[in-house]
């Protein structure tokens, strides 16, 4: 995870590596550690953009953590905003209707 | 090396090499001639490259030995004559004289197969040794090419035997061969019991030699012979891995350190009553066979694996009886098939489903070409066989729900399967599937198989051609569970744990639950 710490208004802009799968562990910790941050009262932000361009997955695990963080962020008043590049990953956010809950982007993919 | 009198004979079959001598030089033909003839071989000449090859043509192959030829000839050269000599007879061994020496005439000639390449004037000593060299080299080869034709000849016959001997009864076979060599271990075999009673076998010798073909010839007859005798399959198996112990791993034929002696066999067997509307299964070391209900759900026959016959006197051999319905299709398959898809991480269903698809189309399936092994397959029709609309099986798995962990390296192999057997596949279609699947394997590993871990979730992909249509099916052990009915009330909070129900709700284009939700069958159009 790459983290951009802002204490400038912008969001904080979180870089998801891979998919958002139960089986990828780093993602799964940096999701929780991200949800615990967003509660906490010393943080120096208070939107969040989650970047998913890497992500061409998100099962159940994934979507409850989404969830997490985005119920976190909007209890203090927060926005969380999603950017992705799998039109999977769209379609997965659309089906489970969380793409009427929070911003999303689409973002091209980078070029390796 | 020969002295003056007997330097032609050949002591291990007591005849006379013969050689041609071919020169457009009168004295150094009659020269080089009468040498020979001293020497002991059997010697004719002539005087140009026509004359010679006309010399050749009316003989037998195989009637020369050796030609011993000038280069330089008018007309036509040494490398004229030695080019016709590699399209006529390519194991006939040439050796050239010539007065010239120069490097690209040297290069040239080896170039194109000369054995040997002496200066004028011939240095006698020289001269009997590369004739020697020449004539072993044409009799190896000889050799060699009459082993090749052999070998081809019993592949021929076991091609025969392999394609004929499964004819009759209300069953129908399909064989899918790939030998790696021309004659090799595995083999195939249907013998008809009685008119609704069949026995299907399909061996595989370790080896792809001709000793594998030996010993996979002789287990087949012993089957066909002991079933004659109603002599139960398992105690068949149990005979031939006795006689593999203490017979064949004992005899002291063999050559001293011959790597050969150690052999094993693996084998499926399925003996099918059409009439009592069962199979029985047996494998010693061989993939289990799947059994194709009439409208194509797929159920594995018996464990794979085990030790094959040969390697311990106290294998476990043991054949288990299924209930099948009225008629339904049987596969089977060596292991070869097996290696090939898991050197791809694809379901061993999948490619033989591709197999299936490129024959029919009459187009190769270049996969198997990267087979280290033989591959074999068989789809057996059973009575009226599979509904021709119904579904090929892409996958069929069983998982554990202390294996929960690996659900991303199953997830990998439906979509490779998926992949290799529908080429052009959609991606968003192999990702629904592999979302929704993977949401409903985890939820009954997760649920159904709560009170029960021991038992496991069973997993299969089946394909439809004719619609293009993908269904995937889960089962669990467990009583279901009445939080997949609400699924029908699919509701927008952001509760969590419905998020997997969503998904299997919502990706498949249509979705069944049935035994309270233990079993879940999800269809994906593949375009």
């Amino acid at each position: 995870m790459e983290q951009n710490l802002n204490s400038d208004g912008k969001p904080l802009t979180v870089r998801l590596r891979g998919d958002l799968t139960s089986g990828n562990d780093a993602s799964n910790k940096a999701m929780m550690e991200l949800a615990q941050a967003a509660r906490s009262e010393g943080r120096t932000w208070r939107d969040v953009k989650l970047d998913l361009t890497e992500a061409r997955m998100i099962d159940s695990v994934g979507l409850n953590l989404i969830v997490s963080v985005f119920k976190a962020v909007e209890k203090n008043g927060g926005r969380l905003s999603l950017a992705y590049s799998d039109p999977n990953v769209l379609r997965t956010l659309a089906f489970t209707r969380l793409d009427k809950r929070m911003d999303l982007t689409k973002v091209e993919p980078r070029t390796k | 090396m020969p002295n003056d009198t007997n330097g032609g004979a050949d002591t291990a079959n007591n005849s006379v090499s013969r050689l041609l001598v071919v020169d457009d030089d009168v004295v150094s033909r009659e020269f080089l001639t009468t040498l020979l003839t001293r020497w002991g071989f059997e010697v004719m000449d002539a005087e140009s490259v026509r004359s010679a090859q006309r010399l050749l043509a009316a003989r037998d192959l195989g009637t020369f030995d050796c030609v011993i030829t000038d280069y330089r000839m008018p007309d036509l050269s040494g490398l004229d004559l030695l080019s016709w000599i590699r399209e006529w007879d390519p194991s006939l061994a040439t050796i050239f004289l010539t007065g010239e020496g120069r490097n690209s005439i040297v290069l040239d000639s080896f170039r194109g197969g000369v054995v040997d390449f002496l200066p004028k004037p011939v240095e006698p000593k020289l001269l009997r040794e590369a004739i020697q060299n020449a004539v072993a080299r044409t009799k190896k080869e000889r050799q060699m090419a009459r082993m090749a034709s052999a070998v081809q000849d019993l592949g021929r016959a076991q091609r025969w035997m392999l394609n004929s001997n499964h004819g009759g009864g209300q069953s129908d076979v399909a064989l899918f061969c790939h030998p790696k060599l021309d004659a090799g271990g595995d083999f195939f075999s249907h013998v008809q019991l009685s008119p609704s009673r069949d026995f299907f076998l399909l061996t595989d010798v370790s080896g792809h030699d001709l000793q594998a073909a030996y010993v996979s010839a002789y287990f087949q007859g012993i089957v066909r012979g002991m079933l004659e005798r109603d002599t139960p399959p398992w105690k068949i198996f149990r005979y031939f891995n006795h006689f593999l112990l203490e017979e064949w791993q004992k005899n002291d034929t063999f050559r001293p350190g011959a790597q050969t002696r150690e052999v094993s066999l693996s084998a499926t067997a399925v003996s099918v009553d059409l009439q009592e509307q069962t199979a029985t299964a047996l494998t010693s070391g061989a993939p289990a066979p799947v059994y194709l209900t009439p409208g194509g759900y797929a159920q594995r026959l018996g464990q794979s694996g085990g030790s094959p016959l040969g390697w311990f006197p106290d294998a476990s051999i043991s054949a288990l009886t299924y209930g099948i319905g009225d008629g339904g299709d049987i596969l089977m398959w060596s292991d070869g098939l097996e290696d090939l898809a898991h050197a791809r991480n694809v379901d061993p269903l999948a490619v033989a489903y591709r197999w299936q698809r490129a024959k029919a189309a009459g187009s190769p399936f270049p996969l198997l070409n990267e087979s280290d092994d033989d591959v074999l397959m068989a789809r057996i029709r059973l009575s009226g066989g599979c509904d021709p609309t119904s579904f090929h099986p892409l996958a069929l798995e069983e998982y554990d729900a202390a294996d929960i962990g690996k659900i991303d390296e199953w997830m990998d192999r439906w979509r490779r399967s998926v992949r290799l057997a529908i080429p052009g596949i959609s991606e968003s279609v192999e990702h629904d599937l592999a979302l929704a699947s993977r949401e409903a394997v985890l939820n009954a590993l997760q649920h159904g198989c709560r009170d029960c871990p021991q038992y496991p979730v069973s997993f299969q992909i089946g394909y439809r051609s004719s619609d293009n249509l993908l269904r995937t099916w889960v089962q669990d052990p467990g009583p279901g569970h009445e939080e997949h009915l609400r699924l029908d009330e699919p509701g927008d909070e952001l509760g969590g744990a419905h998020f997997g129900l969503q998904l299997i709700k919502r990706l498949p284009r249509a979705v069944k639950f049935e035994q309270q939700g233990a079993s879940v069958t999800m269809d994906f159009n593949s375009f």
